[in-house]
């Protein structure tokens, strides 16, 4: 028998119950109610009860309904009108739970009336298995809505730990930036928060690619670092917090340096790409093979550009970054102002890379979590609104950090590109 | 033609190409140069295309490609 808890906030007027794998047939057995005031540790009972429902006319996966006897309902609707501070705690077993219980009696009429008062006040969408359910309750003007759960030893959690995400984004963007699969190249600066906010927006299914070890100077940017990282691969930290942050979370890493064989074929499987990368060569082969495989492709760059080559005094001549999104048919990153006759080959890469990759300084330049943080939020946003459709077709990001300037830049595809013009 | 960049304003008479620009207003080479349109959008300028774009009077921008990650 398993034990669920849901902590169901009443300062908005809305309750919910997540309730997840009912299945046609099942029954849940509600077992006592407990009323907290202003506590959660303080449990006042105001009533004991024992239901039994039967969901009988529908076959969902995971969905949100209220149950709760007419009489609780009315009091609770009181007190919500006199007390803006008071919580509820429920706590019910379910028997069987996830088992398919063919229960063809009413064991509770009252029970059953109120529940199909409800199913009756109900809409329902179905998006490629994601039912959601909204209630009213039928004798009330007033809206029951969902507004916060807490749920504790529940596996299938998407829900409870994006009910922020969904009030947003809806439950059919939801779903739709459920189902990507990003393949992000770049584990560091730019790509390890980027992964990050990408899971707390919602998003499970990645493909890591990065062969690099976290050293003692990328903890000022390595967002959930600890010291036990230290020396690990950045793919196996990300994939750990990933795993941890959710069991839903499909997450396959890959340790080595794109464009290696084996980075490209696991990247093939990826409905978008995406480039956390620190070089302009790893950017530009990303974007070949964006066109090659006829895929999105989101690059991000940032950088702190400082005046003097040799001077080790900090003076700043440009401090920020870009986000830019191809999309097969339109403009790559290059008509978007890449030059790839600057594109240094890999081999020189490497060796900037041993130097201590220059731009305008011969010292390793500054890179602070501010910054990348910002881009990469920013080209989570330009993500999302893509895969949502939601109507905006930014492809290209300026941001000047140094002045707090952000632009958007004009995009469309130059017949004269040296990379994507037939 | 008469361009702006930042506090600097100058007439650059027949404009031959971007670097005519760049050199005019003291921009590095390795920055992109862009017109600000009237929405306070970027345009690109580069040199299959500058000439068509670049209006007289325009306000211009000039913005390193960022390539650090």
């Amino acid at each position: 028998m398993n034990t669920k808890k849901v902590t169901i906030n009443l300062n908005q007027r809305y309750l919910y119950l997540l309730i997840d794998s009912v299945l046609k047939g099942e029954s849940l057995s509600l077992d006592f109610l407990y009323l907290a005031e202003n506590s959660l540790n303080y449990f006042t009972p105001i009533n004991s009860f024992s239901e039994s429902l039967l969901i009988e006319n529908f076959n969902f996966r995971t969905t949100k309904i209220i149950i709760i006897p007419e009489d609780e309902l009315k009091s609770l609707l009181e007190l919500d009108s006199n007390s803006s501070n008071s919580e509820f705690i429920w706590k019910w077993n379910t028997k069987n739970f996830g088992d398919s219980l063919n229960i063809s009696s009413l064991e509770d009429p009252k029970s059953y009336k109120l529940f199909s008062n409800l199913i009756s006040n109900t809409t329902f969408y179905n998006n490629n298995e994601i039912y959601s359910v909204e209630i009213t309750y039928p004798n009330s003007k007033r809206y029951l809505k969902v507004k916060e759960t807490e749920t504790v030893n529940i596996e299938e959690e998407s829900e409870s730990i994006h009910s922020r995400n969904l009030l947003s984004l809806g439950e059919d963007n939801f779903f739709k930036i459920q189902n990507v699969k990003i393949g992000c190249v770049g584990a560091g600066g730019l790509g390890n928060p980027f992964i990050i906010l990408a899971m707390h927006h919602g998003y499970k299914n990645f493909v890591i690619v990065d062969g690099d070890t976290l050293e003692i100077h990328n903890f000022n940017r390595f967002l959930g670092v600890k010291k036990s990282h230290l020396g690990r691969k950045k793919v196996d930290i990300l994939k750990e917090i990933l795993t941890e942050f959710s069991s839903e979370i499909q997450i396959e890493t890959i340790s080595q340096y794109f464009p290696e064989n084996s980075t490209l074929e696991t990247l093939s499987t990826c409905d978008i790409l995406v480039g956390g990368v620190d070089n302009d060569y790893s950017r530009l082969q990303l974007q070949i093979l964006a066109l090659t495989l006829e895929k999105p492709y989101l690059d991000m760059g940032s950088g702190v550009i400082l005046k003097d080559n040799h001077s080790l005094s900090v003076e700043i001549e440009e401090r920020g970054g870009q986000i830019k999104l191809f999309v097969p048919g339109e403009a790559c990153i290059s008509c978007m102002g890449l030059n790839p006759v600057t594109v240094k080959d890999f081999n020189r890469y490497q060796l900037d890379v041993v130097q201590g990759y220059i731009i305008g300084t011969e010292l390793t330049p500054p890179s602070i979590l501010s910054l990348n943080s910002s881009i990469t939020s920013m080209a989570i946003k330009l993500l999302t609104d893509y895969i949502t459709n939601d109507g905006t077709n930014i492809r290209h990001l300026k941001y000047n950090e140094k002045s707090f300037k952000l632009f958007t830049v004009q995009t469309e595809k130059n017949k004269f590109c040296k990379v994507c013009a037939e | 033609m008469i361009l702006k960049f930042g506090e600097m304003q100058k007439d650059f008479g027949e404009i031959q190409n971007l670097n005519q620009i760049k050199e005019g207003f003291h921009i590095v080479d390795s920055k992109n140069l862009y017109r600000v349109n009237g929405e306070g959008e970027l345009v690109l300028l580069d040199e299959s295309t500058w000439s068509t774009k670049l209006k007289e009077g325009d306000k211009l921008e000039a913005i390193s490609e960022f390539t650090l990650g």
